[in-house]
């Protein structure tokens, strides 16, 4: 048993010498300024990042209308309207929509998104049709009445 | 950099944390090692541990995901496994899995964004235990058998084994002195760890390191996870906000793996006991593995649909938790401290505390655990009456590890309440933090904020645990409330404070609020 605490000893003794090593030679602060705030980091927002569940249709179907399937220089474009779809969960989850009209939306969406993502955000004839019922499936949703009003006492609750 | 006293003080209130957090999987750990010594036995161990055959290494998974123990208590099962002449391989694979894993952090990350990668997280855990038992037993020189063998003959199973009220004497005595014994100096050196990275990164220097889009963030990961001592459940919690903030998956994984399923201690008993030339090619390869799989699951499992936030507040907790403009520093280490202790530290603390001072007493008199040996042997060998028999021990044993179990999974309801009391909670932790983030009152807000997110994680499990589901949109205004709870948070930081965005803030929870709420009441 003392062969084992002699040998502990000799082992934390090298281990602080370790240690004492990389505090001191440790990493440097990027900066040497204190900073303002703890959290300089804020969450970065896409450009296209739609206001509301009406704007992602909106934002979506402008895209559609402006690319088609042979244009190469539409990439850009593409590739934010695969953003857009998959979003759109997120977008219409915070909105005035009830559960059972988010639940089609939802699906659409994905099923859309899962066929975007083998083909690397390239956007097929039949990506493009089921993309524009996604569009009209929001705006015959959001004309249906607000199902979550959100009133002074659910702000209390 | 961080100056001189910061490095002292945030490293104390590190170790301090991690003890505290530690707390009750070794108080468990403990336990269990003195059920597996005096109850289990030799054969029994083998036999639950798979004996040395290569059931072994799945066995020893297998048990290790049902044991509620971390990278700390698992130590001193360890030692009674390698007391058992266990192999190293199957060691080794207890070791690295038991702390991945337990009942209340599966069930937590099962109702995470993506349940189906916590689930691939576990089969890849499987998949480097078994290769890498494989490797440690191929790579054991036969000498080593010998060895074993011989160093368990040196400690034999009495004849005479203690029963009764000297078996449980024996336990406490056991428990007792590895509380102030080997295990605490083992403890120590893993908490070591935590005070290391504390005086090297200065506060909130990790907040970018991981990001989905960096090639380097499961290599930076590697690096600091290997000094990391996490709990399961941090270790989960931090896969959620990794997910929530699309950071690297491949960094998530080598955090699971590294970070919870080993600390500094780890590799140093491995060494210890078996060469560091074999447990340095093990650790080697482990670190290799781990690296191989994260590379390769990084890119497949970026989450669909989240907006990458450019940031996580994840690793915090292993940067200084002193910012470089604190004022009066101790206090505020004593301050991070106290608001890291919940009701079971605390009860764990208390408990670990009074088996440290019997420790001492024992070590004192210099009573150990054979003076309850020896007095069984003594004892005189009577006919058993009808209702006072002998019961093995491999019986009492199987029965307590099988409560254990139990115990865990009671555990988990308890964890995890009914929904309505979920909700109860929440009402409360709503209340006073929106109520305080109205008035300006930030440091009462920001204190109330994490409770009321780690309640609504604990709604989604609680309802996930009783009703075998959480609906996607449940799931989906679960993350949005966190989402906006953490941009609340950000403002409160915010020096000076802007009203205005804390009201736009505020008016987005009320919304979301109301539909998260609701769509847990209908249920």
């Amino acid at each position: 048993m003392n062969n084992i605490y002699m040998q502990f000893r000799n082992d934390s003794i090298r281990f602080s010498i370790l240690l004492s090593l990389v505090v001191v030679l440790g990493c440097r602060d990027e900066s040497a300024t204190a900073k303002q705030s703890h959290f300089e980091h804020d969450h970065g927002v896409a450009a296209h990042w739609p206001s509301d569940l009406p704007d992602a249709a909106k934002q979506l179907r402008s895209r559609l209308d402006r690319t088609s399937t042979d244009d190469p220089e539409s990439d850009e474009l593409q590739e934010e309207m695969a953003d857009l779809v998959s979003w759109i969960p997120e977008v219409a989850a915070d909105s005035s929509l009830s559960e059972n009209d988010w639940i089609p939306i939802n699906e659409a969406a994905k099923s859309l998104s899962k066929k975007l993502q083998p083909s690397g955000h390239q956007w097929t004839q039949s990506a493009r049709e089921q993309a524009y019922q996604l569009c009209d499936l929001i705006e015959k949703s959001e004309s249906k009445p607000t199902a979550h009003p959100v009133t002074l006492e659910s702000k209390s609750s | 950099m961080n100056d001189p006293t910061q490095m002292i003080v945030g490293g104390l209130v590190r170790v301090a944390q991690g003890f505290a957090a530690a707390a009750p999987t070794l108080l468990v750990g403990l336990v269990i090692a003195a059920i597996l010594r005096y109850y289990l036995g030799r054969d029994g161990i083998c036999r639950l541990f798979g004996g040395n055959t290569i059931r072994s290494l799945p066995q020893s998974w297998l048990i290790g995901m049902l044991l509620p123990v971390c990278s700390i208590g698992v130590l001193p099962i360890l030692r009674e496994m390698r007391r058992a002449g266990m192999k190293p391989g199957a060691m080794a694979a207890f070791a690295l899995s038991a702390p991945l894993f337990n009942p209340l952090s599966l069930l937590y990350g099962l109702t995470l964004s993506r349940p189906l990668v916590i689930i691939l997280f576990a089969i890849g855990s499987l998949v480097i235990v078994t290769a890498l038992g494989l490797l440690w037993d191929a790579i054991q020189p036969r000498s080593g058998a010998a060895k074993e063998s011989a160093a368990f003959a040196a400690d034999p199973v009495p004849a005479n084994e203690p029963i009764g009220v000297q078996r449980l004497a024996a336990v406490a005595t056991h428990i007792g002195r590895e509380a102030t014994g080997p295990t605490l100096a083992l403890t120590l050196l893993a908490l070591s760890g935590l005070a290391i990275l504390a005086a090297v990164f200065p506060y909130g220097a990790l907040q970018t390191s991981v990001e989905q889009d960096d090639p380097m963030a499961p290599l930076t990961m590697l690096m600091v996870a290997v000094p990391v001592y996490a709990t399961p459940m941090l270790a989960m919690s931090q896969l959620g906000m990794m997910f929530q903030h699309a950071n690297s998956p491949g960094a998530a994984f080598t955090l699971l793996i590294l970070g919870t399923g080993a600390n500094l201690a780890t590799p140093y008993w491995f060494s210890r006991q078996y060469g560091w030339k074999a447990s340095g090619t093990w650790f080697l390869c482990l670190l290799l593995i781990v690296l191989g799989i994260s590379y390769a699951v990084n890119q497949p499992l970026i989450p669909a649909g989240v907006e990458p936030a450019g940031h996580t507040h994840a690793f915090d907790i292993y940067a200084n938790p002193l910012p470089a403009n604190q004022a009066n520093i101790w206090n505020a280490g004593k301050t991070a401290v106290a608001e890291s202790i919940g009701i079971a530290e605390a009860a764990a603390l208390i408990g670990l505390g009074l088996i440290a001072v019997l420790g001492l007493v024992l070590r004192g008199l210099g009573i150990d655990e054979s003076r309850w040996q020896n007095s069984s042997a003594t004892l005189p060998v009577e006919t058993p009456k009808t209702w006072d028999m002998i019961v093995p021990r491999s019986v009492i044993g199987t029965a307590m590890l099988v409560g254990l179990v139990a115990l865990s999974v009671v555990a988990c309801f308890a964890y995890y309440p009914p929904p309505q009391e979920c909700l109860e909670e929440i009402r409360m932790a709503r209340t006073e933090c929106l109520s305080a983030a109205s008035s300006g009152d930030t440091k009462h807000a920001l204190f109330w904020l994490p409770v009321w997110e780690e309640w609504s994680r604990r709604l989604e499990v609680a309802t996930f645990l009783r009703r075998g589901q959480v609906r996607p949109y449940q799931r989906m205004q679960g993350y949005l409330i966190r989402k906006k709870l953490e941009l609340l948070e950000h403002e409160l930081e915010h020096d000076p404070l802007e009203p205005a965005e804390i009201k736009a803030a505020l008016d987005g929870i009320y919304a979301t609020n109301t539909r998260w709420v609701n769509s847990f009441r209908t249920d």
